[in-house]
C-alpha cells in the first residue's frame, strides 16, 4: 500500500469524519488489520480509542443509541485481545450495561423499529461481549430482533430478499443495504453454539436471506448488482457475509463459493474498467474476507 | 431361571429374578453335565459356544434345588479373524483399517473375531447383520491423538436446503462430534460380545484437560448408534472414555447385558450409558463405576425437542450394579423429547451422590415430560440421596440466570417441562447421609406427584453433608428426611426414616399429602 495509503488514513485520522461516523472507520481497519497483519492499521484502531477514553469518554452521551456504541464495543474488544490493557474490557462492560436493554426481548410485535443500522453493529457487540463474559442471556432477545427486522426484508412469498438495486420497483420501502446480512454473520461468529435453539434461527434466517439473494443472480451465475454499481456498500457487504458464510460452513461451499468468486471477479473488472476507487469501508471488509483484494493499493 | 439373550457364540440367563445385581445365593454351574465357575450374579453371560448347537445349563442351590433351562444357539455362516487382515494386536501397530476391513467384509450372519491381544485403533464403524466377538484378553485400546479421528458433523443441510442430515452430537445438540471407539449409523441386527474391554485410553491423551473446550469438534464417546435398531453388547468392559462412554441415539431394540463400564471418579463427563431419544432398552447386569452419572436417560435439548420430539421410553434396567458416580439413574438433563416409561428394579447401587436422580429446567420445551419412573425393589448402600428431583437444574451456559433459577412463578409457554409420576417402591436405603429426597418443582408447573410405598431408609450417624440439588439456593442437607417444594401430591405409604436429624417432613408449596 505504501505511502498513499497511509496518507490517506492519516488524513482519515485527523477528519472530522471520525466524529461523524467513527464506528465504520474502527470496523475498517480492523478488518484489514485481521486481512494483512499490517500494524498501521491496529494502531489507527488503537490511537482512536486511548484518546477517547483518556480525553472525551461520554457515557451519557445523546447517542446512546447510536450504531457507534456499538463498533466501539467490538473494537475495545479488539483492543482488549491485542494490548491486554484492561481499561478496554472496563470500558466495553459500561458500553455492555448502557446497550444491555436492547437485548431484551419483550413483545416483538411492539418492539421498536430500531434501524438496521443500529441493529447491526449493537447486536454484534451484545453478542461476542455476552458470549465471553457475560451468562450469554443476551442471545434470545438479539434471536428475536433479527427475526423481526428479517421478516421486513424477506419477501417470503417470491423467495427474494430486498437489496438496493436488486429490488424491483413496487416491492416495497425496506430493504437491507447489506449491514443486516453483515451483522447476521458477524453475530453467529461470535455466539456460542451450545445455546443452539437460538444460533440455529439466526443461522436459518442467514440461509434464507443467502438463497433470496441467489434468486439475483445473472446468466454468468454473478449478482448483477455488484457488477453494475461495483461502488455499492451494499455489494461488498453482501459479498462479505456471503463469503463469511461460507468460511463458516453455514454455507454450501460448491453451491455458494462459485457465486461469491465469481462476483468478486466480475466486480473487479468492472472496477478496473471504470477507475472507480474502492470504497474503504467495502475495500476493508472484503479484506477481512481474506479475498485479499489488489484495491488496497487505491488507498 | 431363564435365557434372555441366544447369540451364536452366547447366551445371557436370568438366574435370580428375585436378586439384585448379586443373587439372593450362589449357584453351581452345570453346563451339558460340564461344571462351571460357581456363579453368584443373578445375571450371567457364558461365551465359547458353539454355533447351532443345543446346550442343557443347569443351575444348583447348595440346599440341592436345582433349575435347568435347555437352548440352541443360532447359526453362523463364517468367521473372519481379524489376524487374517492383519491387524496385529500388539499394542504399538496402528490396526484400524484391517480392523475396519474385517467389519466391512463380513457377510451377513457372519462373525468377526477379535482374538486375544492389545489393538491400537481409531474409530471403528459397524455394519448390519455381523457378529463382533472379543476373546478373553481382547481389548481395542483408542488412539489419543484427536487428529487422527475423523469428526462427525452435527447438522449437514439437504440439496434443497430445506431439510437436515443430523450425525454428530453434543449434550443433546447436533454439533460437530468426533465419532466414537465403535459407532453405528442406521445399522441393525448387530451383535458386539465377548469379556473383551474397550479402551479409551483417555488418561494417556489430552481428552480430559481442558474438557469444556471444543478443539477440533467434541469429546468421542466409546459406543455411539444413531438411527440403529436390534443391537446387543454383551460382556464387554467400556473404560476411560474421553466422555460418555455408551451413547445410543434415534435408536431402539437395545439391549446391553453384562456390560462393564469404569472410569475414575474425577474424569470429566464419563457418563456410563446415555440413551437419547431411543425406545424398548434393556439393561441387565450391568456394571458402573464411573465419573459422572452412572445412567443418564437423555432426549435431547429444546431445538432436538420441538422440532423431532423423540421421547426416550420404554426401558428396563434391572439387577445392575452402580458404584459411587454422582447418580445411579438420572433422568435429565437434557430431556426435552420426553422421558416416558421407565422401570428400575432389583438394582444395587453403593456411594452414589444420589440414587434416583431427576435434572430438568425451565427452557427444556413443552415436549420434555418425564412422566412413569419407577424404582423397585432397589437395594441402596451409602447413597448420599436416595431421591433427587430438580426442576431448576443450573446447567448451559445461562443456567444460573434469574430465568431458571426464579422461585416465583413464571409464564407457562413453549419453554415450561412437566414432571409426571416419580414412584419409589421397596427401596431399601441404608447408610444415607443428606436427606431421603429432595424435591425441587417449578411454582408454575409444580411435579404432579411423588409416591414413597414400603420403603426404608437409614442413615449414617457420621456422615457428611451435601447440597441435594444443584440449585441455586439449596441448602446443605445432613440427616433430613423427605423435603419437598412445589409439588402437587405426595403419598407416603408404609415409609420409614431411621436416624433423621430434626422433621422427618419438610414440605412447602406442595398440595395434597398423603401419609399412611
Amino acid at each position: 500500500m505504501g505511502e498513499s495509503r497511509e496518507a490517506a488514513l492519516a488524513a482519515l485520522l485527523n477528519s472530522s469524519l471520525w466524529e461523524k461516523v467513527p464506528g465504520d472507520m474502527l470496523k475498517g481497519c480492523i478488518s484489514m488489520y485481521r486481512a494483512t497483519g499490517e500494524e498501521h492499521y491496529k494502531t489507527a484502531v488503537l490511537l482512536q480509542l486511548y484518546s477517547i477514553l483518556l480525553t472525551k469518554w461520554g457515557l451519557h452521551s445523546t447517542h446512546a443509541w447510536s450504531a457507534c456504541w456499538g463498533e466501539y464495543g467490538n473494537a475495545l474488544l479488539f483492543a482488549l485481545d491485542e494490548t491486554g490493557d484492561e481499561r478496554f474490557q472496563t470500558a466495553a462492560e459500561a458500553i455492555f450495561d448502557l446497550l444491555r436493554p436492547w437485548g431484551d426481548p419483550g413483545d416483538p410485535s411492539v418492539m421498536p423499529f430500531v434501524g438496521k443500522f443500529e441493529t447491526g453493529s449493537v447486536s454484534v457487540f451484545l453478542t461476542a461481549y455476552d458470549t465471553r463474559f457475560g451468562k450469554k442471556q443476551i442471545y434470545k432477545g438479539i434471536a428475536r430482533r433479527f427475526d423481526a427486522v428479517h421478516r421486513m426484508f424477506f419477501l417470503t412469498d417470491q423467495g427474494l430478499y430486498r437489496i438496493p438495486k436488486l429490488t424491483q420497483p413496487g416491492e416495497g420501502a425496506f430493504s437491507d443495504d447489506g449491514t443486516m446480512l453483515c451483522a447476521l454473520i458477524d453475530t453467529l461468529e461470535s455466539m456460542d453454539m451450545q445455546i443452539y435453539e437460538h444460533w440455529r434461527s439466526l443461522a436459518d434466517q442467514f440461509l434464507t436471506a443467502a438463497r433470496g439473494l441467489t434468486r439475483y443472480l445473472d446468466q454468468r451465475g454473478v449478482l448483477r448488482s455488484m457488477v453494475e454499481a461495483p461502488d455499492d456498500k451494499a455489494s461488498a457487504r453482501v459479498l462479505y457475509a456471503l463469503h463469511k458464510g461460507v468460511r463458516l460452513k453455514l454455507l454450501d461451499e460448491e453451491k455458494y463459493l462459485p457465486i461469491v468468486v465469481g462476483t468478486y471477479a466480475a466486480w473487479k473488472e468492472e472496477l478496473c474498467e471504470r477507475t472507480l476507487r474502492m470504497d474503504i469501508e467495502g475495500a476493508c471488509m472484503m479484506a477481512n474476507g481474506e479475498m485479499k483484494m489488489g484495491e488496497e493499493k487505491r488507498i | 431361571m431363564k435365557c434372555v439373550f441366544l447369540s451364536s457364540r452366547s447366551c445371557t440367563v436370568l438366574l435370580d429374578a428375585e436378586g439384585d445385581y448379586y443373587a439372593k445365593a450362589p449357584r453351581r454351574l452345570f453346563l451339558n453335565e460340564r461344571e462351571l465357575p460357581e456363579e453368584n450374579r443373578s445375571v450371567f453371560s457364558l461365551f465359547g459356544l458353539w454355533p447351532d448347537r443345543s446346550y442343557t445349563l443347569k443351575a444348583v442351590l447348595g440346599d440341592g434345588t436345582a433349575e435347568e433351562i435347555t437352548f440352541r444357539t443360532e447359526k453362523e455362516c463364517c468367521t473372519l479373524n481379524v489376524n487374517r487382515f492383519g491387524a496385529k494386536g500388539d499394542g504399538e501397530t496402528d490396526d484400524t483399517s484391517q480392523l475396519q476391513a474385517a467389519i466391512l467384509a463380513c457377510p451377513p450372519g457372519g462373525r468377526v473375531l477379535i482374538p486375544a491381544g492389545n489393538y491400537k485403533t481409531g474409530p471403528l464403524f459397524l455394519k448390519s447383520h455381523i457378529t463382533l466377538e472379543f476373546k478373553p484378553g481382547a481389548s481395542l485400546k483408542l488412539k489419543t491423538d484427536r487428529a487422527k479421528f475423523p469428526i462427525l458433523p452435527g447438522m449437514t443441510r439437504t440439496i434443497d436446503e430445506e431439510g437436515e442430515y443430523l450425525l454428530g452430537s453434543w449434550e443433546g445438540n447436533p454439533l460437530d462430534a468426533f465419532a466414537s471407539a465403535l459407532t453405528g449409523i442406521g445399522v441393525e441386527d448387530v451383535k458386539i460380545i465377548g469379556p473383551g474391554v474397550v479402551d479409551g485410553c483417555a488418561q494417556d491423551g489430552d481428552w480430559w484437560v481442558n474438557p469444556k473446550i471444543k478443539r477440533g469438534a467434541y469429546r468421542p464417546r466409546l459406543f455411539y448408534l444413531k438411527d440403529c435398531k436390534d443391537i446387543t453388547v454383551q460382556g464387554l468392559t467400556f473404560r476411560n472414555s474421553p466422555a460418555w462412554n455408551l451413547h445410543p441415539t434415534f435408536s431402539e431394540n437395545l439391549s446391553f447385558l453384562n456390560v462393564r463400564v469404569e472410569a475414575p471418579s474425577n474424569s470429566p463427563n464419563t457418563d456410563g450409558f446415555d440413551p437419547e431419544s431411543c425406545k424398548h432398552i434393556r439393561m441387565f447386569g450391568a456394571e458402573f463405576s464411573v465419573g459422572d452419572d452412572c445412567i443418564a436417560i437423555k432426549a435431547g435439548k429444546i431445538y432436538m425437542g420441538m422440532k423431532y420430539h423423540v421421547p426416550c421410553e420404554d426401558i428396563e434396567i434391572a439387577w445392575c450394579c452402580m458404584l459411587d458416580g454422582h447418580g445411579g439413574v438420572t433422568v435429565g438433563s437434557e430431556m426435552a423429547g420426553g422421558v416416558k416409561n421407565v422401570r428400575v428394579h432389583h438394582c444395587f447401587m453403593r456411594g452414589n451422590d444420589r440414587g434416583l436422580r431427576i435434572k430438568t429446567r425451565r427452557g427444556r420445551g413443552k415436549y420434555a415430560v418425564i412422566d412413569d419412573i419407577l424404582f423397585d425393589h432397589v437395594r441402596m448402600e451409602g447413597v448420599k440421596a436416595p431421591l433427587v428431583v430438580n426442576a431448576m437444574y443450573y446447567c448451559d451456559p445461562d443456567g444460573k440466570t434469574d430465568y431458571v433459577q426464579s422461585r416465583e412463578k413464571q409464564p407457562v409457554d413453549d419453554t415450561t417441562p412437566t414432571i409426571g409420576s416419580i414412584r419409589f417402591e421397596h427401596v431399601n436405603a441404608a447408610g444415607c447421609e443428606a436427606c431421603v429426597g429432595y424435591i425441587l418443582g417449578l411454582p408454575e408447573r409444580p411435579v404432579k406427584e411423588i409416591l414413597l410405598k414400603d420403603c426404608v431408609f437409614s442413615f449414617n450417624p457420621d456422615g457428611s453433608p451435601m447440597t441435594p440439588a444443584m440449585a441455586s439456593g439449596v441448602e446443605t442437607c445432613q440427616r433430613r428426611g423427605l423435603i419437598a417444594r412445589f409439588v402437587d401430591r405426595i403419598t407416603l405409604d408404609h415409609v420409614s426414616m431411621e436416624g433423621i436429624a430434626g422433621e422427618a417432613l419438610d414440605f412447602l408449596d406442595c398440595g395434597q399429602i398423603e401419609n399412611r
